[in-house]
C-alpha cells in the first residue's frame, strides 16, 4: 500500500493535464493518495509508476500570466480568421477551378456565340438567349466534336487544381475539429456547415454580381451558363470534403498519434482524447 | 526565486535545500514546523520543458513521415520495376542487373524491417507488419486507378483499347505484389537490426542522464 486514505475534502483523481516527471506520460484520471511517510499528496504514473507530488505553485509570475494571454489571444484570432475566411477561401478556389476546367471550352463557346449572333442580327442576344442557345442539342454536340469528345471538354489542369483543394478541404476540416475542441460532433458540423453555407451563398453572389456588372455580353453568358454551376458542384464537393474531414478529424489524428508516437511522447495531445470524453490510451507499462 | 510557501505554517521555504528522497526520488524540503514538501520547478522552466516535449513530437512526427514517404516510394518503384522486368525480360547489363538486385532485393527491405521495427517499437510487430503491407497495396491500388483514368481520359496514348488496357493493368499487378510480398519476407531480416538500433538508443538516453546526474552532483558538491 503506497498511500493511506485521503481526506474528505481532497481532491480523488487528477482531472487536468499533468505530465509525469520522469517518463513524460500523462497523468489525467489518476487517482490521487497521501504518501504515509510524508503525508504528500501523490499520484503514480501508469506507465513508469514514479511518484509524481501533485503540489503546485500558484501563479505568482505576472509575465506567464501575461504570456499565456497573449497566446490565448492570438490563437483565438488565428480561429476567428479561420473560420470566417476559410470557407470563402475554398469557394474561391472552387470558381478558379471552374474558370481553369472551361478555360478553352468557354473561349470557343464565347467566338462561336458571338459569331452566330453577328450572324443573326442580334446584338445583344447576351444573358437570356444564351441559355435558349445552349439548350440546343446540336450546340453540346458542337462543342463535344470541337473539342474531341466530353472527356476534353474540361482542361485537363483542372483536374490536378480540383484535387488540390480536396486536399485544402481535408486539412481545413481538421484544422476546424482541432479548433473547436470544446464542441461535440453534431454541433460542430452544424456550426461549419452554416459558415461555410454563408461563405458559398456569398461568394455566388459576389459571382452574380460580376455577370451584372459584365452587362448583356456573351462573356457574362458564358459565366453563368457554365462557370457558375462548375464552381457550384465543385464547392458543394469541397463542402463535403470539410464536413467529413469535420466529422473525423480529431479520430484521424488520434490514430495518427497513437501509429507515429510513443506512449511517452502522447501527454501533451491529451486532449485529442479528453475533449471527447476518451480516456487517454495508456501503452504498456516501462 | 519564486516563494514556496508552507502550506501549514507560511514560512517560506524558498530558501531552504532541498534533499533527493532516496525511495521515491522527489526533491522533499521539510518545514520548520515538520511538515514536508516536493519542491516542483519553476512554472517558467515547466513552460520550457513543455515547449521541448512539443518540439520531440514535431521532430519525430517530421522524421517518420519523412521515412514513411521515401519508403512508400521506394517500395512502390521496386515493385513497378519488377513488374516490367517481369513483362519484358531483363536488361542487357549483368552488372546493373545485380546492383539492383542487392539493392532491391535485400538493402531496402533490410532497412524497411529495421526501421518498422524501431521506429514503431510501441505497437505489435505483427501488426505493424500487416499494416504496412495493407498501405503500400492502398497506394498500389491509387496509382491503378490513376493509370486506368489516364488511359481512360488519353486513348491515343495506347494502342489497346482502354477496356482490355485495365484488365491488363490487373495481370500486371500480380507480379508486383509477389513482388511485395517477397519484400516483406526478407524485411523480417531487419527485425535484430531493429531491436539493436533500439538498444543502442537506450543505452545512449541512460549515458546522457547518468552525466547529467553527474554533473548535476559535481555543481551541488561544488557549491
Amino acid at each position: 500500500m503506497t498511500g493511506q486514505s485521503l481526506h474528505p475534502a481532497d481532491p480523488t483523481r487528477i482531472t487536468a493535464d499533468r505530465l509525469c516527471r520522469v517518463c513524460g506520460g500523462n497523468l489525467i484520471g489518476c487517482d490521487l493518495s497521501r504518501e504515509e511517510h510524508y503525508h504528500l499528496l501523490i499520484a503514480r504514473c501508469p506507465q513508469c509508476s514514479a511518484v509524481n507530488s501533485v503540489q503546485t505553485y500558484p501563479h505568482l509570475t505576472e509575465w506567464e500570466v501575461r504570456w499565456r494571454r497573449l497566446i490565448a489571444g492570438f490563437w483565438f484570432l488565428i480561429a476567428v480568421c479561420l473560420f470566417l475566411f476559410g470557407g470563402f477561401g475554398l469557394f474561391a478556389w472552387s470558381a478558379a477551378v471552374a474558370f481553369e476546367a472551361f478555360d478553352q471550352t468557354g473561349w470557343m463557346l464565347y467566338d462561336e456565340f458571338e459569331f452566330r449572333t453577328e450572324q443573326s442580327g442580334a446584338e445583344t442576344a447576351g444573358v437570356i438567349t444564351f441559355d435558349v442557345w445552349w439548350g440546343e442539342r446540336s450546340i453540346r454536340e458542337f462543342v463535344a466534336a470541337e473539342m474531341g469528345g466530353w472527356m476534353r471538354v474540361l482542361d485537363d489542369d483542372a483536374l490536378s487544381l480540383a484535387a488540390i483543394g480536396v486536399m485544402f478541404a481535408t486539412v481545413y476540416g481538421i484544422i476546424l475539429s482541432i479548433a473547436m475542441v470544446h464542441r461535440r460532433t453534431r454541433s460542430r458540423l452544424v456550426l461549419c456547415a452554416i459558415q461555410y453555407g454563408v461563405s458559398f451563398a456569398a461568394g455566388v453572389l459576389i459571382l452574380l454580381l460580376i455577370v451584372k456588372a459584365e452587362g448583356v455580353t456573351s462573356e457574362a453568358a458564358v459565366i453563368r451558363g457554365l462557370i457558375i454551376p462548375a464552381a457550384l458542384v465543385c464547392g458543394a464537393v469541397y463542402g463535403g470534403a470539410m464536413l467529413l474531414s469535420v466529422w473525423l478529424g480529431r479520430a484521424l489524428l488520434r490514430w495518427l498519434a497513437v501509429v507515429l508516437l510513443p506512449p511517452r511522447l502522447r501527454g501533451p495531445l491529451a486532449f485529442l482524447w479528453t475533449c471527447d470524453g476518451r480516456s487517454l490510451p495508456r501503452g504498456a507499462p516501462l | 526565486m519564486l516563494p514556496h510557501l508552507c502550506h501549514a505554517c507560511g514560512f517560506d521555504l524558498s530558501r531552504r535545500r532541498a534533499a533527493i528522497e532516496p525511495h521515491y526520488g522527489l526533491a522533499v524540503v521539510r518545514c520548520t514546523c515538520g511538515v514536508a514538501h516536493a519542491r516542483r520547478a519553476n512554472p517558467a522552466a515547466g513552460l520550457l520543458k513543455m515547449m521541448l516535449r512539443v518540439d520531440a513530437i514535431a521532430v519525430r512526427v517530421l522524421v517518420q513521415g519523412a521515412l514513411a514517404c521515401g519508403f512508400t516510394l521506394a517500395v512502390l518503384v521496386v515493385m513497378h520495376v519488377w513488374a516490367i522486368t517481369v513483362d519484358a525480360g531483363l536488361p542487357d547489363n549483368p552488372r546493373a542487373v545485380a546492383l539492383a538486385a542487392v539493392l532491391a532485393g535485400l538493402v531496402l527491405p533490410v532497412a524497411l524491417g529495421a526501421w518498422l521495427t524501431a521506429g514503431f517499437a510501441h505497437l505489435p510487430l505483427m501488426r505493424v507488419w500487416i499494416g504496412w503491407t495493407i498501405w503500400i497495396l492502398g497506394w498500389w491500388a491509387a496509382v491503378l486507378l490513376v493509370r486506368a483514368a489516364v488511359v481512360f481520359m488519353e486513348p491515343d496514348l495506347h494502342s489497346v483499347p482502354p477496356s482490355e488496357r485495365s484488365l491488363m493493368m490487373l495481370f500486371e499487378s500480380a507480379p508486383a505484389v509477389i513482388a511485395l510480398f517477397l519484400m516483406m519476407l526478407v524485411s523480417s531480416a531487419g527485425i535484430p537490426i531493429g531491436r539493436l538500433l533500439l538498444r543502442m538508443a537506450g543505452a545512449f538516453r541512460a549515458w546522457r542522464w547518468r552525466l547529467r546526474m553527474r554533473m548535476r552532483r559535481a555543481a551541488r558538491q561544488s557549491r
